[in-house]
């Protein structure tokens, strides 16, 4: 069995996070109706997309503790995937 | 055969026995789960990835058809259905913790509220569906709702999937719990390795719903 | 698993998977102009004139292909003796590997049969009889995905099951294994479309769907002689 190399950082309680990705959806679908332009909206949404994966990636699927190759590979795959969306908001 | 060669797996994803109190954090070496299942759930995000590819150059080439398109959506049913998802996604969370803690009543409930809560989104998803088909809205109807049928119709084969594995993690804890064996040896071990590879899947159901939500509901186009 | 096993002729068995893929490529791929087909939307006097000028090439393609479908289940029959190193011989997971290959050699064997059918007499056959016979094969190659997905399952969930400290066959090639025969679902909206991503032709349909199919292959079958060579020396240590 493989010992831990070093000290966890504090486990972020599951429900904290939770709220983050709420708050992060319910912003995401009152931009996508609101006042700001469309591809201003459009790219929020992707960055709150972004961002919610980010924490699912970290706190959900426990990869903030894990060893390599695991999580620059999901976190690559974030890259490419928001990339590819805002490329399709910004050149329309 | 000799015997080395049967010597079981080094467990990855468990907690070193080191005397450590706190167990709800993986092992920094291992991954969570087992190493291979990975694999699939990787495999399966680029297939998603090129899904996304497809949609965003649909959406450069027809922006006008795919911003009417996108009108027609349910926006509310859209937000209710990543609620449901991120809920029992918190919920799974909690069971790989409470599991690591060795904590099998704890883990039994947070993964019956991951299948209560997560089969809701099986029914906001149908009420969705049939609204569109009964409005004529179809699998042909035009390249935007081709996408949508088929990457929400994918992610939802993902779901039930992975309902199934829920339910056979619950009937696994529960199975455990009768012979005796705790979450941190024997048996259980397993279980905890199998609820940790569950976990990535389900939460790999959650994030894919979340890039398709941003997607095909909110990303407003002019 | 077995006590001792006779390995002869596992690695000849073994090497007629990438021989089969390669084979299949040039002759159904290349010769047959499937690789990658002609788009459903293609005018059926395209596909009619490409039989009619290049008859005797899908011919030549079609009968080596048919000739070599067998290689597949021969290819996945050694796969299923080293699966029977990792679980018991009349597990019925090692049944369903092998059942998995020879349905798949059958659902190779049958539509090509239809493409060279189609080239067979192609000047005395109107354009959208030859399409038909194209379109049907497409259809019967594409939509019987399910009966390779119950060998890929097979395979897959049998392997996890070993218990060595190395496996035989890596997880991850396991669960890869499990990953293609779940894709090749998507095949199920091939015949809603004539265009697109989702058309036999389409990126996804086609060339995602039989690229991931057609690396697992070789890839398997390296493990797999790679794992024939440890049985030998297990049982050559055990001895």
């Amino acid at each position: 069995m493989m010992a831990p190399r070093a000290e966890h950082a504090a486990a972020v309680p599951v429900w904290a996070i939770w709220i983050m990705l709420v708050g992060a959806s319910a912003v995401g679908f009152e931009l996508a109706e609101g006042h700001a332009t469309a591809r201003t909206a459009a790219t929020v949404a992707v960055g709150l997309a972004a961002l919610k994966i980010h924490l699912v990636f970290d706190h959900y699927m426990e990869l903030k503790w894990t060893h390599r190759p695991l999580r620059p590979m999901l976190a690559a795959w974030l890259a490419l995937v928001s990339a590819t969306l805002l490329a399709s908001i910004w050149l329309t | 055969m000799p015997d080395t060669a049967l010597a079981p797996a080094p467990a990855m994803g468990i907690a070193s026995a080191g005397g450590r109190d706190n167990r709800v954090l993986p092992s920094v070496a291992a991954m969570p789960g087992d190493s291979g299942v990975w694999v699939f759930i990787f495999a399966d995000m680029c297939a998603f990835a090129v899904f996304f590819a497809l949609f965003a150059a649909g959406r450069i080439a027809q922006p006008a058809l795919y911003e009417a398109s996108r009108r027609q959506l349910d926006l509310a049913l859209g937000l209710t259905n990543t609620l449901v998802l991120l809920t029992s996604g918190a919920f799974m969370a909690q069971a790989a913790r409470s599991a690591r803690a060795g904590n099998a009543r704890a883990t039994l409930r947070c993964l019956a509220a991951t299948l209560g809560v997560g089969s809701l989104f099986g029914v906001s998803k149908t009420i969705e569906w049939s609204a569109k088909l009964n409005h004529g809205i179809g699998l042909t109807t035009n390249e935007f709702f081709t996408y949508y049928f088929v990457f929400t119709g994918i992610h939802f084969l993902h779901f039930v999937i992975g309902l199934g594995v829920l339910a056979v993690l619950i009937a696994r804890v529960r199975a455990d719990e009768r012979a005796g064996d705790t979450l941190a040896a024997g048996r259980g071990r397993d279980t905890l390795r199998w609820i940790e590879a569950g976990g990535a899947y389900w939460h790999m159901v959650d994030l894919l719903w979340i890039v398709l939500f941003a997607m095909l509901y909110l990303m407003r186009g002019a | 698993m077995a006590d001792r096993v006779d390995t002869r002729y596992w690695r000849f068995c073994a090497w007629m998977g990438p021989l089969f893929v390669a084979v299949f490529f040039v002759c159904w791929g290349l010769l047959g102009h499937n690789f990658p087909p002609f788009a459903p939307d293609a005018p059926a006097s395209e596909v009619a004139t490409y039989f009619r000028t290049h008859a005797n090439g899908v011919r030549l393609g079609m009968v080596i292909a048919m000739s070599f479908a067998p290689a597949y289940g021969v290819w996945g029959y050694a796969v299923a003796k080293v699966l029977e190193q990792v679980i018991e011989k009349d597990n019925i997971l090692v049944q369903l590997a092998r059942v998995g290959a020879a349905w798949t050699t059958i659902t190779i064997l049958v539509p090509t049969s239809f493409w060279l059918t189609a080239a067979f007499r192609p000047e005395a056959l109107p354009d959208w009889m030859i399409q038909m016979l194209y379109d049907m094969a497409w259809l019967l190659i594409d939509l019987a995905y399910a009966v390779t997905s119950v060998q890929l399952f097979a395979l897959g969930v049998g392997f996890l099951a070993d218990r060595r400290a190395v496996p035989l066959v890596p997880k991850w090639l396991a669960w890869y294994g499990i990953w293609v025969g779940f894709m090749f679902a998507v095949e199920c909206i091939m015949p809603y479309f004539f265009s697109g991503a989702f058309a036999r032709s389409g990126i996804l349909n086609f060339w995602i769907e039989f690229l991931i199919w057609m690396v697992w292959v070789p890839v398997l079958t390296g493990y797999t002689l790679k794992a024939i060579g440890r049985i030998e020396r297990e049982q050559a240590n055990g001895a």
